[in-house]
């Protein structure tokens, strides 16, 4: 007795079949030639709906009221927009990113490729040292999302300043962290409420909290606590480069240990998604040094994936001057810019003035972007060593890094060097591609230092939560 | 009828329908239990309904369980036309709310079945044309799938895997992401 000669085609197909998520629908398709049909034959999975492409990366540069997008320039990306100023009242810093859906500091999560949003109720607590982390998969199911926000007020000296009371007691100093039940706020869309719930962790804790309070930062390190969504679990790169794997099908968590010669004073790690699973990188790389890459296998232990002593690239000098550099095949939308320019524009008109009609504006680039495709292999930078460069100063050696996040299905990291380039890292080819300038049109260096103090690679997703 | 309001019981007794199952078995039901299958509904329409309903496809096990669903949808339907004049009454709503738990409460008993009592029991709401019976056991079965293997589901349901292994890997490799 089989299933396929009990039902028909169309039952199979339209009944039953079409009543799963994605990932049931992808998996189905394994299952027999017939079943492989009724999917396809019926179009039931809209692979082009959800977020398997990286559509740009999210920038919190500093000194920059928005979040802004640095993105392909390609016909196809133009569905989609980092720019929410014409939707929210205060669409302030992109915090969180999820599978298409990203988190907005003041409460708000939304969808740049469908222009949905939906505000969620502040946090129930608050203090700097919680972080909240964005958890939303469509190919499971779309209809709801969940905020978790996890707080590491207990790992630092001044949690009591609040209490006006002294530093850390002998005994807390002594007290293991994290700890047995670790409270953590979730907010679930379902319910539309945060919800307090007790995690219990499974394994050993990371040890007395006077031995794993995070080292002190050095001036303009930033702390990035990133997450990865693998596997149904929410993993979390914790303030003291320990990790945890929370479970979202059970209130459980495990603690990771961070690789090996990486200690709590360790600063500038980013930490993300890639083809195999959660990824480990360096961010900041300097030539004399080894830039390193670990994957997070399943039985919870760092493996060195990449090792690279000499990472730098040679690039023609004028891709460092933004007079006159050439356009890159991904472009940032200057959102701050624009925003400025909309306010100077009804200043001007207010106060009576001649309208200013020459200006330069970052969207006047007469120059054709190069044509990118992703999926054709555009990787047109070979990683160059400096001795083999012609030293006859048309070319450059860039050899100063920093991680801006992974490729969520290829080994490709993306990297950048302060504002002035970004590019795409091929793990496997040691190949780069130059992107483009991340340079803000009218950056100014009177407010702001440069630095780029968050980055979220972003998978555009046609499908929004009920 | 116990569960049938008892001043309609004459025009209810009026109106049946005889149904024979393909082993010849005639059940006899009111024609609002009858008309929950869109297919019998258009016979009754046409009139053609005299003598009784032969249902070829339908054994008289199947029949049976289905008659059992339409029955008690069939009131749960009358049920809502009656409440619905008096929405507002908050205990009409009440009256409602623990009559739909009963309804999912039965829903749940109904679709314990082995398997291939519940694949017959969707073929026969696909030949009726009953929706609630249809989405009902067609929703079990796509619940059985979710979070399955390709291995696990072709277990569950007897199917025999006719793609190479070539293909499969193939399949796979188009997918990726759905079996991290």
């Amino acid at each position: 007795m089989t299933m396929t000669r009990l039902l028909p085609e169309d039952v199979l197909a339209q009944q039953i079949l079409r009543r799963l998520a994605p990932r049931d629908l992808a998996v189905s398709r394994c299952v027999c030639a017939e079943w492989k049909v009724a999917v396809d034959g019926r179009r039931l999975l809209r692979r082009d709906l959800l977020p398997l492409s990286v559509g740009g990366i999210f920038l919190n540069i500093d000194a920059q009221r928005y979040t802004e997008l640095f993105r392909p320039s390609s016909s196809s990306s133009s569905s989609y927009s980092g720019d929410f100023t014409h939707l929210l009242d205060n669409p302030d810093t992109v915090v969180g990113h999820c599978n298409g859906l990203v988190l907005f500091y003041g409460c708000v999560v939304a969808n740049p490729a469908t222009g949905w949003f939906a505000p969620i109720p502040p946090r129930p607590t608050w203090n700097p040292h919680q972080v909240a982390h964005l958890v939303f998969d469509p190919a499971v199911s779309s209809s709801h999302y969940s905020v978790f926000l996890v707080n590491y007020a207990t790992l630092y000296d001044d949690k009591n300043k609040i209490n006006a009371a002294a530093a850390a007691t002998e005994e807390e100093e002594e007290e293991e962290w994290p700890p047995c039940h670790y409270p953590l706020h979730v907010f679930s869309s379902a319910t539309g409420r945060w919800e307090e719930r007790p995690f219990l962790r499974q394994g050993d804790a990371a040890g007395p909290i006077a031995a794993v309070r995070p080292g002190k930062r050095v001036d303009g390190s930033v702390d990035r606590c990133f997450a990865a969504y693998w596997k149904q679990a929410l993993y979390v790169h914790c303030r003291n480069n320990f990790f945890f794997r929370i479970s979202l099908s059970r209130d459980e968590y495990r603690v990771i240990k961070p690789p090996p010669g990486i200690t709590v004073h360790s600063d500038g790690l980013v930490f993300g998604k890639s083809e195999k699973g959660p990824y480990l990188a360096e961010s900041r790389y300097y030539a004399d040094c080894c830039f390193k890459v670990w994957i997070l296998d399943d039985h919870h232990q760092w493996v060195l994936r990449h090792c690279n002593k000499h990472l730098g690239m040679m690039l023609p000098r004028c891709y460092l001057d933004n007079k006159v550099r050439p356009a890159g095949p991904w472009v940032l939308e200057d959102i701050n810019y624009k925003d400025d320019l909309k306010y100077w524009d009804e200043e001007t008109a207010r106060l009576g003035l001649m309208e200013i009609t020459t200006r330069e504006t970052a969207a006047a680039k007469q120059q054709q972007p190069p044509h990118f495709d992703e999926d054709a292999g555009g990787f047109t930078l070979d990683s160059t060593s400096p001795d083999e460069a012609n030293d006859d100063g048309t070319s450059c050696y860039v050899h100063y890094f920093e991680v801006f996040g992974f490729h969520p299905y290829k080994e490709i990291v993306f990297l950048g060097s302060r504002l002035r380039i970004a590019m795409a890292y091929d793990l496997n080819s040691h190949k780069f591609q130059y992107l483009d300038s991340i340079w803000p049109t009218d950056y100014n260096f009177f407010y702001g230092c440069g630095y780029v103090m968050e980055t979220f690679v972003y998978t555009p997703c046609k499908l929004d939560p009920n | 009828m116990a569960s049938a309001g008892s001043g309609d019981e004459k025009a209810a007794a009026a109106a049946m329908i005889t149904l024979i199952s393909s082993d010849n078995e005639k059940f006899e039901v009111t024609e609002a239990t009858a008309t929950l299958s869109q297919t019998i509904r258009h016979m009754i329409e046409d009139g053609c309904t005299d003598g009784g309903v032969p249902l070829p496809n339908v054994t008289s096990k199947i029949l049976a369980r289905v008659i059992e669903y339409c029955k008690k949808h069939a009131t749960a339907a009358a049920g809502e036309e009656g409440s619905s004049s008096s929405f507002s009454d908050a205990a009409f709503l009440e009256v409602d709310r623990a009559f739909l738990e009963e309804l999912e409460e039965f829903d749940d008993a109904f679709l314990e079945v082995d398997r291939a009592t519940l694949f017959d029991l969707i073929l026969a709401a696909n030949y009726l044309d009953i929706k609630g019976l249809l989405n009902l056991t067609c929703q079990k079965v796509a619940d059985s799938v979710k979070g399955k293997t390709p291995e696990q589901i072709r277990e569950m349901y007897n199917i025999v895997n006719d793609l190479t292994p070539e293909e499969e890997a193939e399949i796979r490799r188009e997918t990726q992401w759905a079996f991290e």
